[in-house]
Formats: C-alpha cells, structure tokens, sequence
C-alpha cells in the first residue's frame, strides 16, 4: 500500500514538475462581466490570439456585483486572473488590497497607453503610477420619450440643455400627460449623484483622496433642485430603481437620466412601445457640462513574469484604436481613443445612430469617477445613495443634507483608511 | 435465595455497563456527521472568530487588532438600523408565522381529508415558489402606476402607495411577502404535531361542555406546545436570513435603511466590499444575537411546554 502510495507521489509530482515546452502558448485568465457583449468580446480575444500565437486567453464571465470581491479573494490565495475588468470607481480599493501591475511596467514601458484620450486616462491612475485602462466606459445621457414630449405639447427634437430647462419641461409633462417626468438612475447607489454634483462644478474627493469635498453651493443647489422637482412639482417618479427602469420602459415616465451604456437594452425593450431619442446630459445653467464615467477599466494582476508579459501584450491589443473603436460600435460603450470621433468606423456609425452620437460628443467632457479609498466603499456609496433618497422623499434641506453627508464620508474614508 | 438472585441481579448490571462502557457502534455510526459538522460549522465558526480580530495581509502575516472591527461595525448608522430592523423583522414575523399558522391548522385538521387535502395543498404552495419569483411577481403587483393592485383601485379614483419606495411601509411589504410564502410550511409542521393529538379527548372535552375556544386554549395549543416552541425558535434562527432574497431583488435595504437588516449588511461587507474583518464581526454579533434571543426564549417557553 505504501509503495502504491509513493508510486502515486512520484507520478504526480513529476507530472506537476513536468518542464513547459518553450513553444506551449501561455494561458492567460481573463475575467469580465460582459454577458450581453459576449459575442463581440470572444470575437475580438479570437483575433487577438491569431496574431499572437504564443497566448491563449481563457475569457471568463462573472457576476458584476461580485466581481471586484472575487479577484481580491483570488488574489490572496494566489489565485487572481492575469487580466480582470474592475469598475473604475473601485480602482483604488482594488491597488490597496490586491497589488495590480502598474502598466507603465509592461515590456513597452506603458507606450500603448498612448492610445488612450488623457481624460479617460486618468481614471485609472493614482500616485503618479497608471493601474487601470478604460475598456467599457459610459457617460450619462437623457433618453426621451418622445411620444409623451409630443403629448405634453413639447418638441422631442428640443430636449432640455439645463436642468432648469429640464425642471420647467418636466412640470409640463407631469401637468399635461399626468405622467411622471423623470427618473435618475443611481448606478450602483453613487453614480447618479455623483454626476449631478460633479456636472453642478463640484468635485467628490480632495486630490488626496483624503475627504469628500462636494458640498459646493452649487452642488447643493443642484441637489435642492432635484428636491423641489420630487416634492413640490412632484414630477420626478420616486419609485425603486428595477420599478423605475420598467415604467420608462412601458412607456409611463418621460425621462430617464442614464449611462449611453444602456443603449442597446433600452433600444430594443421600447422598440413598438414608443419612439425614444436621446439628449446630452444637462448642463447645470450655462457651466460648461463635466461628467463622471461609469464603466469598467481593465487591470493585471499576473505574478509570473511570463503570464505577465502575454498579460501586456493582450491589454496592448485590446487598447489598439481599430480594436477600441469597433468594440464602441458593437457594443454601445464609449470609444476611448484620442480623436476617436473622427475615426471612419465611429463617424460611419454616429451617422447610422445619431442617439448614439450624442454620448460620443460627450467624450470630451468626462471627467474620472469618484474612486474611494479605503474599506469602507459601500458604506459611502449607501451614504450617497441615502442623501438623495432623502431628498427625494423631503426629509431634510439639500443645504443640511448634504453636507452632513459630505462629513460622514469623509469620516469613513479616515475609518476605512485603518 | 434472595442472595444469589442478587448476586446474579448485580453482575449483570456490572456486565452490562461494562459492556456499555467499550459499545463503540454509536460512536462509529455519528462520526461521519461529527466529523462534517466540525469541518463545516466549528472549524468555520473558530476561523470566523479568528478574522473579527485580525486585519488580513496580503504580503505579511495577519495583523491583531483586538476588537477594533467590532468597534468599527458598532460606530456605523448602518449597523444600528441594521440590528432594529433586524429586530422588527424577527418580532413582527412571529405574530404571522407562528401564530396565524396555528388557527389555520386546526381549521384544516378539522376538516375532512379531501377538503384538508386541498387546503394543505393551497396554503403550502407558496413555499415551493422561488423567493426571487416571488419578490418580482410582488414588485409587479404593488406597482403604483401599472400593477394589479392599481389596476384593480384605479377605476375607483384610487391611487395605490409606492409602498417599496417610502421608508414607512417598505419593511413590512417584505416581512408580508415572507409571510405569505412561508405560512404554509408552518402549517404543515402544526398539522404533523395536530396528528400525535388524540381526537377522543376532544370528543371527551365535548362531552363536558367545552367549546370550541376552551378545546383551543385547554387542550389543543398546551399538546401543540412543542411544536409552537420549535416553530418559534425557527422563526427566530431563519427569518433574517429569508428576508434576504426579498431584500435583496425588492429593495436593495433602502429606501434610507429602511429594509436592510444584519445579514445583509454582512453580505455587503463581505461581497461588495470585500471587508473581512467587519463581515466577520458582524457574523458574530448575529451568531450572539440570535443565540440571545433563542436562550430567552428556551427559559421563558420552556416553562409553557407540556411534552405529554
């Protein structure tokens, strides 16, 4: 029995110890939560190993939500994918806990960067090193129900510029159609809020991710005007996000305030229902707009300096003009080369879809996301999330909500920091 | 005489206790269930208590830090509505799963065998239901501009209340919607300790003039009292853990707390944030929690029970 035993050692470790043919490709893992962009994606790896023989990439779908908590899991026993698709605004949380390569570090020291517009750059960068590249990247726009702006005696083709346009449109709606006007998608409980302060000129962190810092006066106006539209004029539909998103849908709101990234969903749930357009994110009177993305960046966490290598060269393909172009057009993301707007395969496209046009002339005004240190994310973005519900539902001044909330994140960040 | 069958009498006794002293079978025939509950309930447990006080490292050895993530998890609003929600939902659900179940019972014990048959069938369907389709059916019947509710009041000038969205009436759609899909269960466990009740006391009970509220409260909830007991104390163990689909597709804890409740806040610690150190603090505060609330309630019913 013993012998069988040592026998059964012996050929195991030997096969585990077996040397690797030079010329065996290298299997990268690559982690996503592309479901309905699949096809497109295992397109675009198929390519990617054809002209690069020496890489087999092993592309592996998760859930959104757990994505981020599994790579960290992964990563402390070991385990993490070469390349992983994180959410922007968890980039840092995921440099402090699980040790990404900095992508100035790969064999081209970080050249293939180049072939990213600065703006959509800068939200993966953080002291002074570059850790992630935006791969599907959205930006908020308002989708229209133009039947019930036609109901309501208001043009479709003058959808509101401001959000003082968009207030005086909505108590149209409300008081010609009876319908709820809008609703504002909270993205993950921040993101909705998030942009109505940043676009009001505020910005959510200090430069040195220390504290919040967006209870500017006109932030705070920003958030009043979206009370006054939900109590007093009572337009906005204040109901759960799935119950929003569904009426939208169904033809019952006028409005829905949400990323381009919903675009090819929303596309094919109104077709017959109504006639939807879409409109760029208002201005907050005549600021110049500023958004925050939502979306997802791309990230390697290979040890192996082989893996790591093969890692490089698939972000480098995957970061490639032509590849980030057609990758937009398939699948309704922002394009994120510099001057993709001008690039034949994008121009061809805006001019097929003009809707999606509107978010490609946004490109220029995105601005990173809130990206919050620490431990405590969840906790910050419930905060966020519970300010507007609070809002909405008239249980405090956005001049006192607001701040308080400002506080409170920013005492979680120092908590989360521990 | 008298001595020797003593004699006999005491070595036997002697035999046996020996002989139950080196009885290995029992031992042998748990050990497998020993050995998975130790693998997958203590050791977890012993780990559990092990990363509420450590601070994981992923390039070094784990860090002590006492009770710095329980003092963490304390100094959180969302923790202390968390733990009143948590309350309220382990409170309100007992009036509906423990109680309301028992009339129910009787009702359908009373019955004849088909009717009784039919009615278990009805109330128990619910149970076999997902939770999930369960909460979406329940999202389209509240809707307040389209769902069935609305449709059904509409034609009267009513308007129907956004329910899951206001921060007064969110938690009790979700522990009603519990309710609904777990009464039947409950009933079924009553009508099993119903059936150990002879019908000939309460015939006997009629006999003498007891009505039926008297044969209720005399006879049939004093027999029925072990069952009302383990069905209280498994309301108590598994009602904050079923509110979490409910929760988690309705309403996500919100609006402003109001629906979260202990389990799912460690859930979003753990797999949304990936804080360990907290998910397992909290997961030991409701492991105590819990473990507080069944002592009390095995000290305060234990007295009521009436086991024959």
């Amino acid at each position: 029995m013993s012998k069988f035993l040592l026998s059964a050692v012996i050929l195991a470790s030997s096969i585990l110890s077996a040397p690797v043919n030079a010329a065996d490709p290298v299997t990268i893992n690559f982690w996503h939560y592309q479901n309905s962009n699949r096809e497109v994606l295992t397109q675009t790896i198929k390519e990617f190993e054809a002209a690069n023989p020496g890489v087999k990439v092993q592309e592996l779908f998760k859930d959104l939500t757990n994505l981020a908590t599994e790579i960290q899991a992964a990563r402390m026993v070991g385990r993490a994918p070469d390349v992983a698709q994180v959410l922007a605004r968890l980039t840092i949380g995921m440099v402090e806990t699980s040790n990404p390569v900095p992508l100035e570090r790969g064999p081209d020291k970080g050249a293939f960067l180049a072939n990213v517009a600065s703006n959509f750059l800068a939200t993966g960068a953080y002291k002074g090193s570059t850790y992630a590249v935006p791969h599907s990247f959205g930006t908020p726009v308002v989708y229209i129900n133009r039947d019930l702006f036609r109901a309501a005696g208001l043009d479709p083709d003058k959808p509101p510029r401001t959000w003082q346009e968009l207030r005086e449109q909505g108590l149209q709606i409300k008081q010609k159609t009876g319908k709820h006007a809008m609703f504002v998608s909270n993205g993950g409980r921040d993101v909705g809020p998030q942009q109505m302060l940043v676009n009001a000129g505020a910005n959510m962190l200090s430069e040195d991710f220390s504290r919040a810092t967006f209870a500017t006066p006109d932030a705070i106006a920003a958030m009043q005007l979206w009370q006054d539209m939900a109590v007093v004029d009572k337009s906005v539909a204040v109901f759960t996000e799935r119950e929003n998103y569904s009426l939208f849908m169904a033809g019952q709101i006028g409005m829905m305030v949400t990323s381009i990234a919903s675009f090819q969903g929303a596309q094919r749930s109104a077709k017959g229902v109504f006639d939807m357009g879409v409109a760029h994110y208002p201005t907050w009177g005549e600021k110049p707009r500023r958004v925050p993305n939502s979306g997802a960046s791309l990230m390697i966490f290979s040890e192996a300096p082989q893996r790591r290598d093969a890692a490089f060269r698939f972000l480098a393909y995957m970061m490639k003009p032509e590849v980030t172009n057609r990758w937009a057009v398939q699948s309704g993301y922002l394009p994120i080369a510099p001057g993709a707007k001008n690039a034949d395969i994008v121009r061809a496209y805006v001019a097929e879809e003009l809707r999606w046009g509107v978010a490609v002339a946004q490109m220029d005004d995105l601005v990173s996301t809130a990206r919050w240190p620490g431990t405590r994310v969840v906790e910050i973005q419930i905060v966020l999330e519970n300010m507007v519900s609070a809002l909405w539902q008239g249980k405090g001044r956005a001049a006192t909500l607001v701040p308080a909330a400002e506080k409170e994140i920013t005492r979680l960040i120092a908590a989360g920091a521990n | 005489m008298t001595q020797t069958l003593e004699l006999v009498a005491t070595t036997r006794i002697e035999r046996t206790a020996a002989r139950r002293k080196i009885d290995l079978r029992p031992a042998v025939f748990l050990a497998p269930f020993v050995v998975l509950v130790a693998l997958f309930t203590y050791w977890p447990l012993i780990q559990l208590v092990y990363l509420s006080l450590f601070k994981l490292n992923r390039s070094g050895p784990d860090r002590f830090i006492g009770a710095d993530n329980f003092l963490g998890v304390l100094d959180n609003a969302q923790f202390h509505d968390a733990a009143y929600n948590s309350l309220i939902y382990i409170f309100l659900s007992i009036p509906f799963k423990v109680f309301l179940p028992i009339p129910l019972a009787v009702f359908i014990w009373t019955m004849g065998a088909k009717l009784g048959n039919f009615y278990k069938a009805a109330l128990f369907l619910p149970t076999l239901l997902s939770f999930v389709v369960v909460s979406i059916v329940w999202i389209w019947m509240l809707n307040p501009v389209m769902g069935l509710f609305q449709s059904v009041i509409g034609p009267l000038g009513l308007q129907m209340p956004s329910l899951l969205s206001d921060v007064a009436s969110a938690i009790y759609v979700i522990i009603g919607v519990g309710a609904w899909k777990l009464i039947g269960f409950n009933i079924l466990l009553y009508l099993a300790g119903l059936s150990a009740i002879s019908r000939d006391y309460v015939e006997a009970m009629r006999l003498d003039g007891a009505g039926d509220w008297v044969v209720l409260r005399r006879l049939i909830v004093p027999l029925l009292s072990p069952t009302i007991l383990f069905v209280a104390i498994s309301t108590v163990v598994f009602t904050i853990q079923q509110v979490f689909t409910p929760i988690d597709v309705m309403t996500q804890g919100g609006p402003l707390n109001s629906t979260t409740n202990l389990f799912y806040l460690v859930y979003q610690y753990m797999f949304e944030s990936f804080n360990v150190g907290y998910s397992a603090a909290g997961a030991l505060l409701i492991f105590l929690l819990l473990g507080l609330i069944i002592a009390a309630k095995m000290i305060w019913f234990e007295k009521l029970v009436h086991y024959s």
